[in-house]
């Protein structure tokens, strides 16, 4: 064997061991990337799992405007509100808003959305239904203003109606 | 069956023409929205825009534009005295329709006239301490429409 050969030989030798340390330390890295435990959840998503928790539902965001007389108040006042046991428009307008504030910490309360079809000035706006024992409220989605107060569950001139969860 | 009304304009002074179901004198119902602007003059209307609704304010009108067709469908009339269906105006009540029309009837918080299809009245509401008497509360607005499609009625 000559010299040149031999020489040949021991450089094709490194060449080899050289890829297969390539290739050696290839895999350890790619196995340890992949045993890696999961990540656990840090501080910050702790925080923002227990802020989803607080979030308030739909129906608890419904706001009631508390400080503007109920749609037609006489009218309805005079209609259902002295059967319903109220003394006065007052009351019945306090016993309004307290009926609908009750009802959103309530999950036996039925909530609705629907687009109110009977005419007049409220035409075409979205109203919430709150219903309860017997009881229904009506208020303005937008405004928050109340709009109606009675005894009974059955809304009538209201369309597209879907529940509120 | 339908009946419409033509209320003479000569017969009283400044009267207007309201004939139910379509139209309050030159605005026509089932006008599209362009149609309505056009008519209106220019830097003294406004418009509301709700989510199924447009209401354009103007003068003692206001002007429901139904979406996504932007069409016309009701026009209410405001306090004014110049507006008269068949000699009932602002401040009357529902004793002066009977005497004057006939029958009325509650439809939700208005008031129709089987007779005449697409138009009602709204009585005015009082202040806190009075007693609301139906028979006394004096007309504070008047609605022309289209007649409605659909109706619901929904029980629990």
């Amino acid at each position: 064997m000559t010299n040149l050969s031999i020489h040949f030989q021991k450089r094709r030798l490194k060449s080899v061991f050289l890829l297969l340390l390539i290739v050696l330390s290839s895999l350890i890295i790619l196995y340890s990337v992949g045993s890696q435990p999961p990540e656990r959840p840090n501080n910050s998503s702790k925080e923002s799992l227990s802020s989803n928790e607080n979030i308030p539902s739909f129906r608890q965001q419904i706001k009631v405007l508390k400080d503007k007389e109920m749609h037609q108040l006489g009218k309805h006042f005079s209609k259902h509100g002295r059967q319903m046991g109220y003394a006065s428009k007052k009351e019945y307008q306090q016993g309004a808003i307290e009926f609908v504030e009750k009802c959103k910490n309530n999950p036996a309360a039925k909530f609705f959305e629907g687009k109110w079809n009977g005419g007049g000035s409220l035409d075409g706006s979205q109203q919430i239904v709150v219903s309860f024992q017997n009881r229904t409220a009506i208020l303005d989605k937008t405004s928050g203003k109340l709009i109606d107060f009675y005894t009974g569950t059955e809304w009538r001139g209201l369309i597209e109606l879907i529940a509120i969860p | 069956m339908e009946r419409f009304d033509r209320v003479n304009c000569n017969s009283l002074k400044n009267m207007r023409t309201i004939i139910p179901a379509q139209s309050v004198d030159s605005f026509q119902l089932a006008w599209s929205y362009n149609d309505l602007i056009r008519h209106l003059s220019d830097s003294f209307y406004e418009v509301e825009r709700k989510e199924s609704v447009w209401i354009v304010s103007y003068s003692y009108y206001k002007f429901w534009i139904c979406l996504p067709e932007l069409i016309l469908y009701q026009i209410g009339i405001y306090p004014n005295d110049e507006i008269f269906f068949m000699g009932i105006g602002f401040g009357d009540t529902l004793r002066d329709i009977e005497e004057k029309i006939g029958i009325w009837q509650e439809y939700y918080d208005l008031y129709i006239l089987p007779t005449y299809q697409g138009i009602a009245f709204e009585l005015a509401d009082n202040s806190m301490d009075e007693e609301w008497i139906e028979s006394e509360a004096p007309i504070s607005a008047i609605y022309v429409f289209l007649p409605k499609k659909e109706d619901n009625e929904s029980v629990l």
